[in-house]
This record gives structure tokens, sequence and C-alpha cells, in this order.
């Protein structure tokens, strides 16, 4: 893997919504997820993968993903993990929150105009 | 799978080949581990950099395990208890397509239960009405009832009280009592607005409705000055006269009507639910209320006459024991402030009882009895249930054996188990419910006159929640008996009996066979109770009324002072009615008295003349009019009857009974001899006895009553109110020649003749009236009776069953025995020896059960023993027999048995 030396730290909370996803094309395991963070954010993400797993199993609890064992390319067992209809709705409200955040904070720190009270 | 949905029901078995969430977890991470050290090797990484690299990509692995378990750990629970709740309904589907299936077993379960929950639901809700539920007044805990004692004649409270001393009583409110009242019953004319009518009600003190915190529903109640004496004449009706006579018109409230001849305004109506006085002091309940005024006549009363009720309610913090000492001293000073109506002598006492003690003191035994019998009841219908329920578990042996197998626990088979159990219960509780209503509505026809009135009996809360109650203790116990009987069997032992076809699970049969064992027993508890009460009520029939009673038809007539002014003038009145009657075509004699015997009434104080006794002896006091011993049918033994001659001016006589005789005179003739009313120092005249007569249970056929004493009422002083009132209402009896009851056209129109606003009131035969005296007995017997019926096939249901089955599991065998050359009697008898030998352990553990109970029906019990040996004897031989016809039935069928058919099943 090529290391990327500009990383960012995660916010509390985004890693559920980036695993909903990742799983969002279709069934995949832990790995695949993991993977795909990776290849889509140039590994600007640096994601402890070990906290992948966490999430996977909240998300199960929570009901929004569903997992199930099917085996690998290399034919061997691996959990898939896959979106539930709730999950999927999850997934809708919290791009559109997270979008609206981002870019509120974006006009932010690009403002030009001077607060009225300093 | 999706937690969302509902687990299907294969999912329960899962558990036990899935594999442990801490390997998958493990197996789980270890793929990714694998799959990036892949991928490190496979970009030029050596193997082992690779790893190095892919662990610290990973992170702190313990923390990730730790976290993930503890999701895990959440969302397994989670998923248990969905799953137990999804195991449930697949149960309750489970248990429908049961009894879809088995539509005859259903349908007897649920028989058993509606009958046994059902009565006992309807008995329930009288006994918590009259034993129970708080009486329906305000705070009724804080009333007593207040009753005075003369110890010289008997240390036993009265119930009642001389009605002015109710004057010195009332001293104590404010102090001992928060509130007292009296009342006495009383009768009036009531007329205008339609034929003149006789109604009963009571004259009370105008704190009476405020005191039990019930208010009128129309207009007012009394106030303070409405019992003063001159206070106008003022009425509060009862709710069901006001229907009645009134047509439920609410301008009636402050109208005038004429009562006794009196314009009386009224003043309220009482709520519909009101009734008063409740059973349990021997009056009718009340069609209006007026007030009890002290007015001379009534002081003139004391001590002499003790037939008021006093009703207190206990000031805050005072006990009924306190108002008792408090009244007793009150009591014991009557003599000395009253010396001209209480001889020095004479000690006064007195007590205060918790009035539900003293309205239910005679009807408590009873009841508990009837609850205990419809609980027996109950019992046996759940062993019914039990037994079916077993025998479908048998059945259902080799289904169990495999589920547990499969590793069902057995706490899930004993969930399964109770849910069957509530299948069944819940359409029996709901028909339990139904046939209750109707019960009820069918004990509150039967009841003896007024046993219920003023009771509320009926379908409520608490009710609902006792049938409850009892349907889930049924679900639990029957549900739990065939779950928890027997070993677990082994899955091996039960597919090998099933393959054999021999009894599946003998332990279950012998479960079973101690059910209908118990059965048996308690419904010989019951028929031997049955049995005892039977008797009884044979006894008391028997018993010699010392009159004939058939033939005779007797009514009240009164004869109000508004029309018979003069005292003096009443009893010729009557006396010249008695001679009309008499003289009617079809009529053998005719007279009339104060009281007719068995139905209680007037008792007094006597004192033979020159006997030092040391209690001033009691005697059922019976004035009688012209011919009484004739018409009556009463034997004269020695000397006379009362004629012509004891007129007002001649010397006073009485007439003895022979228990009278026997005792004060044992060794006397007692013709001649005198005695007198009250104590020995009464300045009453003495009177002559002049005869002898058989002797009529004064109390009831079945009470133990006071000797009897006859006087003419010619001879009767009317030196008071209470001699006056009674004398004007007698009670007239004519001895008919052909059925009593169609001479009463004939008996109003010569009543009319001689005064047409004569009312004539409570025709009976006098035959019906002696039977009213053993009513509440009848009413026990038919209901015990009832019940042990009910036991009776219930168990021998129970039974019959039990063979039935044994016949089937025991088919190939007894085929084999018919086959090899026994004869049908013999396959007969020897399923009848199956049948008959539970019966026999059943009985015996019966008989045990009988002896320890009927004890507590001794009460109850008139000349048999409880532990009567005829009766016994008679119970279990009744029990035996139709235990053997219980067998008989299915073992007709197994000598019906094809051999060869029974043996090919094999």
């Amino acid at each position: 893997m090529a290391a990327n030396t500009e990383t960012v730290e995660l916010l509390q909370g985004t890693l559920d919504v980036l695993v909903l996803k990742a799983v969002s094309w279709g069934p995949a395991h832990g790995y695949g997820v993991a993977r795909w963070l990776q290849d889509v954010t140039d590994d600007a993400l640096r994601i402890e993968e070990g906290s992948l797993y966490p999430a996977l199993h909240r998300l199960e609890k929570r009901g929004f993903v569903d997992a199930s064992w099917g085996l690998s390319e290399h034919n061997r067992k691996a959990k898939y993990y896959r979106n539930t209809p709730r999950g999927r709705q999850q997934l809708r409200q919290e791009a559109s929150s997270w979008t609206a955040f981002a870019s509120a904070v974006a006009k932010v720190l690009t403002s030009t105009k001077r607060p009225a009270l300093a | 799978m999706s937690p969302s949905q509902p687990n299907p029901a294969w999912f329960r078995y899962l558990t036990f080949w899935r594999h442990d969430p801490r390997a998958e977890l493990d197996q789980e991470l270890a793929f990714h581990f694998e799959a990036r050290v892949a991928e490190y090797i496979a970009s030029g990484l050596g193997p082992d950099a690779a790893r190095a690299l892919a662990v610290e990509r990973l992170g702190d692995l313990a923390r990730v395990r730790e976290d993930c378990q503890r999701i895990d750990d959440q969302y397994a629970r989670r998923r248990s208890m969905t799953d137990a709740l999804g195991g449930a309904l697949g149960d309750v589907r489970h248990a429908l397509r049961q009894l879809a299936r088995q539509r005859a077993f259903a349908a007897a379960a649920i028989a058993c239960l509606v009958l046994g929950i059902g009565v006992n639901t309807a008995i329930f809700s009288v006994v918590d009405a009259v034993l129970f539920r708080p009486l329906p007044f305000r705070d009724p805990g804080r009333l007593v009832m207040v009753g005075e004692a003369l110890p010289a004649i008997s240390d036993e409270n009265m119930g009642t009280i001389s009605t002015p001393d109710f004057g010195d009583f009332a001293k104590l409110d404010g102090s001992v009592f928060a509130s007292s009242s009296v009342f006495d019953a009383t009768s009036l004319t009531l007329a205008g607005g339609g034929s003149a009518e006789r109604v009963q009600g009571l004259e009370v003190s105008a704190s009476l409705f405020h005191m039990l915190g019930i208010a009128p529903a129309l207009g007012r109640g009394f106030r303070e000055g409405d019992d003063a004496p001159g206070a106008p004449d003022a009425v509060v009706l009862s709710d069901a006269i006001w229907r009645r006579r009134f047509g439920g018109d609410r301008s009636i409230v402050g109208r005038t009507i004429l009562l006794d001849g009196r314009p009386t305004i009224v003043l309220g109506v009482m709520p519909a639910g009101f009734s008063f006085p409740l059973p349990g002091l021997g009056l009718d309940p009340a069609s209006f209320f007026v007030p009890l005024r002290m007015t001379p006549d009534v002081m003139r009363q004391r001590g002499n006459a003790f037939n008021a009720f006093m009703i207190a309610r206990l000031a805050p913090g005072i006990s009924a024991a306190e108002a008792t000492a408090a009244v007793n001293t009150v009591a014991a000073r009557l003599p000395s402030l009253y010396p001209n109506f209480y001889s020095p002598a004479f000690r006064v006492a007195a007590g205060a009882l918790p009035l539900r003690a003293h309205l239910v003191s005679d009807v408590r035994r009873p009841l508990i009895v009837l609850l205990g019998a419809v609980a027996f009841v109950l019992l046996i219908a759940c062993i019914n249930v039990a037994g079916l329920l077993l025998a479908r578990a048998a059945a259902r042996s080799r289904e169990l054996a495999v589920r547990r197998a499969l590793g069902a626990s057995r706490g899930r088979l004993v969930t399964q188990y109770l849910i069957e159990g509530a299948v069944l219960a819940l359409p029996g509780a709901a028909g339990a419910l139904v046939l209750a209503r109707w019960c009820m509505t069918a004990l509150a026809r039967l009841a003896p006159d007024g046993m219920l009135s003023g009771y509320r009996v009926g379908l409520d809360a608490r009710v609902l929640a006792f049938t409850l109650g009892v349907t889930v203790l049924v679900v639990v116990v029957f549900s739990l008996v065939p779950a928890l009987s027997g070993r677990p069997l082994g899955l091996a032992s039960t597919l090998r009996d099933e393959g054999r076809g021999v009894s599946a699970g003998r332990t279950r049969q012998r479960a079973r066979r101690v059910l209908v064992a118990s059965e048996i027993a308690l419904a010989l508890v019951l028929t031997t109770g049955a049995g005892l009460l039977a008797r009884s009520f044979a006894n008391v029939v028997r018993v010699d009324p010392g009159f004939a009673p058939a033939h005779l038809l007797s009514f009240r007539i009164a004869f109000p002072p508004y029309r018979y002014p003069d005292r003096g003038r009443v009893v010729k009145v009557e006396e010249a009615l008695i001679d009309s009657l008499a003289h009617l075509p079809g009529a053998r004699g005719a007279t009339a008295a104060v009281n007719l015997p068995t139905l209680g009434g007037w008792e007094i104080a006597f004192s033979p003349e020159g006997q030092a006794l040391p209690k001033v002896p009691i005697a059922a006091n019976f004035v009688v009019l012209s011919d009484y011993f004739h018409t009556m049918g009463i034997p004269v033994v020695r000397g006379r009857a009362f004629d012509a001659r004891d007129d007002a001016n001649a010397l006073g006589v009485a007439i003895i009974d022979e228990r009278l005789a026997r005792q004060f005179y044992p060794n006397a003739d007692p013709i001649g001899k005198r005695l007198k009313w009250g104590a020995p120092q009464s300045t009453d005249p003495w009177k002559t006895i002049v005869g002898v007569v058989r002797t009529v249970p004064q109390r009831g056929l079945d009470a133990k009553s006071p000797p009897e004493l006859y006087f003419p009422a010619h001879q009767l002083a009317v030196d008071s109110n209470f001699v006056d009132a009674a004398l004007r209402e007698l009670t007239f009896v004519i001895r008919t020649a052909g059925a009593p009851l169609a001479f009463t056209p004939r008996v109003t129109s010569v009543v009319r003749s001689v005064d047409p606003q004569l009312v004539v009131t409570h025709v009976q035969t006098v035959a019906a009236l002696v039977s009213q005296s053993v009513a509440s007995r009848r009413f026990d017997l038919l209901l015990i009776g009832a019940f042990a019926m009910l036991a009776l096939v219930l168990a021998a249901v129970g039974l019959s069953g039990l063979v039935a089955y044994s016949v089937v599991q025991r088919r190939s065998e007894i085929g084999v025995r018919i086959a090899i050359g026994a004869t049908r009697n013999r396959v007969v008898r020897l399923v009848l020896r199956d049948g008959l030998a539970t019966a026999a352990w059943g009985s015996a553990l019966g008989l045990v059960g009988a002896v320890l109970l009927t004890r507590v029906m001794r009460s109850l019990l008139f000349g048999v023993g409880a532990l009567d040996i005829a009766t016994f004897v008679a119970t279990t031989t009744v029990l035996i027999a139709v235990a053997a016809f219980a067998s008989w039935l299915p073992a007709r069928r197994a000598a019906r048995i094809d051999p060869m058919a029974a043996i090919r099943e094999e």
C-alpha cells in the first residue's frame, strides 16, 4: 500500500455512515469495507480497521445491516454485510445532514465578511 | 435473518448447532487479517513485514473483540426475547390446531371448566356479597348493633332493646358513639289512589339515614325534630313502593297521602339500591319509613317489650368492646333510674356487636359450607381436565420425546403446556361467566325469602377478579400436572414403547389413576355431606308439628286504630269475624291468634306460683281467640280448651304444653296451678292452668323452642301500645273441607262485608308457612345436593375416561386373551376390576376426608350425627355403583374387541 502521510482524523460518529455507504453497493465483508474506504479516499482517512467491526456489529444490532456467512472470492468463509431497507433510509438521512453540516462549516471557513461586533 | 421479522419455529433449535458467537468473531477478524496480509505480500512485502503492518493497521484487537462481544451480547438478549414471544405465538397456534383436531377432547375439557368455574363464580358472588363485601352503607365497619340482656332470664344478648332505653344509650353520642339510631317494625294501611293495602315499614329515629350515610334519591330524609312528639306526620317511601304504588311519580314529594287514615306528608323517596333492614334481623325490607316518636305510650313500654333495634356508629378510636363496656354501664343503672319499670332486683345488661357479625350469624356457616362444596366441584372439574390432558400427553409422548431430543428444554415444554391450558381455560372462563349469570338469577329465585335482599349480588369487578384468579390457578395446576408427572422419559425408551405398542408411559397412566382416585374421594366427601343434609331434612320434615297443618288457610287482617279507636272493642270485632268465617260453607272451623306455630314470635318471661327458680323461665306466648285448639288440630291432653266461659270478667286462665307440664310440674297435676307473666315480683295477675296441650315447635320444626303458654285474647290487659298493636293485627286460620287456597275469594268477601276498608294480607296455606320454616335448610340441601350430583357425574366421567383409555392401550392384550379363549364375561370382569380398584382407593380416601370434613357441618345437621354410619355406607354404596356403571361402559366395548383385528394391528 502506498503510505500517505497526509491523513485526517475521523470525526466522531461518522464511521457508521461511511460503513452504511460502503455496504450499500451490495453484500460486503469487513475487509471489503475497509478496502473500499481506503480506495475512494486515497487512504486519506486513517481508519483503524479494527474499529470497523464494532461499527458493523452495532449496525447489525440496530437492524441497519443484515449479516450472513458466505464464501469469499478465494473460496474462504467470510461474513457478508448488506443494507436493510431501514439501513438505506438511515443512510439517506445521515448523508443529507452530513452534507448540510459540511457546507455550513465550509461557508464559515471561507467567509470574508468581518463580524459586526469586532 | 432479520431481527425485525418473527423467527420461524425451527429457529429455536438452531442454537444447538450454531457456532459459538466468540468463535465467529475470531473467524471474521482472521479473514480480514489474512486478506490484508495476502494483499501486502502481493504488493511485494516479506511475510513478516506484511503481518506486522496488518497488525498495526487493525489496531487494538483486544478492545475490538471486547466491544463486539458487548454489542453481540446485548443483541442476543434482545433476540432471545423476540424468540420466546415468537415461540409462545407458535405454541398458541399449535394448541389451537390440536384442539381443532380433537373436538371431543376440547368440548369435554371446556364443559368441565364451564361447570366448575361457573357455579363457583355464582356461589362466590353470593358469599362475597353477604359475608365479605362491606355492607352497603357508609363506613359500615364502624356500625354496631346494641342489644340488651336480662340476666335474670338469660345471659344471651337479645339483639334488641326496649325502645325507651334508647334515650339512655343515646346519651353516649359524642363520646362512645358518633351517632345512634333506633328502629322498630310497624305496618300501616295505605289508602287512596287505588284499593287500600297493608304495608310493612319501619319507625325510625330521624338520624338513621344520615348515620347510614344514605341520602334519599328524591326530596329529603328526616331532620332532627321530625321525630319529636307532636311533629307533623311524615313519611319517606322506599323506591319499590314508590314505583309500584305511585307509578314513580316524582311530584309525590311534598304531597299528602293517607297512612292509617292520617294525612301524612311525603318527605322523600329512598334510592333504588337501598333495602333496609338487611336480612338477618327477621324483618321484611321496609316499604316506608316514619319517625319513631317517644310518646308517653311508648315510654310506658320500658322494660316490658324488647322489640326495637338500635344501630350506632362508633366514635373515632372507640372499639366495639369499649362500646360494649359503655352500654353495659348505662344498662346497669336502668333499674335504679326507672324503678317503676325495672324491679331493682332485675339486672339489665347490654352489648354492642359489629353489625355485619350480627346480621350474618345465622348464614355464615351454611354459606362457608356451600363455598367449600362448590370448590370441591371445581377441583373435580379441574382434575377431569388434567386427566384429559394427561391422556393426550400420553398419546403425544412420541412428539414430546422427539422435541426433547431436539433440545427443547423442560421449561419450554412446561410453557407449551401452560399455553395449551390457557387456550382451553379462556373459552372455559368465558362460558363460566355466562353460566354464572344464569346461576345467580336462579339462586336469587331459590333463596329463602329475603336472604339476599339488600345485598348487591352480581357480576362486578370483584367477582370477575375471582373468576380470573380461579382460571389462572386452574391453568397453572392442571397444565403442570401432566408436564411434571412421570419421569422424563428418554427418547429411546419412548420410541421403543411406541414401537412395541404397549402402554406408552405407564407413569402417566399411574398419575391419571391417582387423579381419578382423588376425584372419587372428593365426590364421596360431597355426596356424604349431601347425604347428611338430606337425612337431616327428612328428620326435620318428620318432626311432629303438634297440630294438623293440612287444609288450613291463614291470612292476616289488621284492625287499625283509625277505624277501631276503642281498644276494648277490637277483640269483639275479631270474634264476630271468626264467627262469620266459621259459618262459611265448607269451613270446618275458624280461629285467630297473635302468632302461629313454627314462625317464632312473642316470647315472655313467666313465674309459676310457689317455685323458687334460679332463672326466670321464658315461654312462647300464644294469645289465641275462639276455637283455636280445635281449628288448628292441637290435641288437648289434659283438662279443657278455652271456651266461652273465659271472658274478660272471668278468672284469668292459661293452657300449657306438655313440655312445660313435665318441666315445672313433674310430679303433680298442673291443672289448677297458677302462674303469671314476668318475674316473681311482677304485679301481673295470676292465671290458673285449665288444660295441657300437645307441644308445637314454636321457633320452627328444627329449632330448640321454649315451652308454650296459651292465653285467651279476651283476658289480655290492653295496657300498652305493644299489646294493643299485637291484638290489632292477628293471623286468622280457617280449616277447610277442600283445597285451602280455593277459599280465598269467599274469605275476602266475608271480610269486606264486615268492613270494606279491612285488608286481607299474607294469604297462605299453613302447610306453606310451616315449610317456610325449613326454607333455608331446603335451599342448602338443594344446592349441596346439586353439587354432589355434579361431582358424582364428573367423577364418573373421569373414571370412565380412564378405564376406556386403558382398554385402548391394552387392546392387543385383550385381543390375545379373547383369542386364547377368555369369555366376554371374563373380559368385562377384567376391565371392571380395573375401574373398581381405582374407585375403591378413591372411596377409602374419601371416607377419611368425609370423617374429617363433615364435622364442619355439624351445626347444619338435625337428628343425625356428623359420623352417621348409615349415611356413610349409603353414599359409599352409591359411589361404588356409579363407578361400576362408569367402568362397565368401556368394559362392554372391550368385550367386543375383534381379537384378529387387535392382534394384527401389532
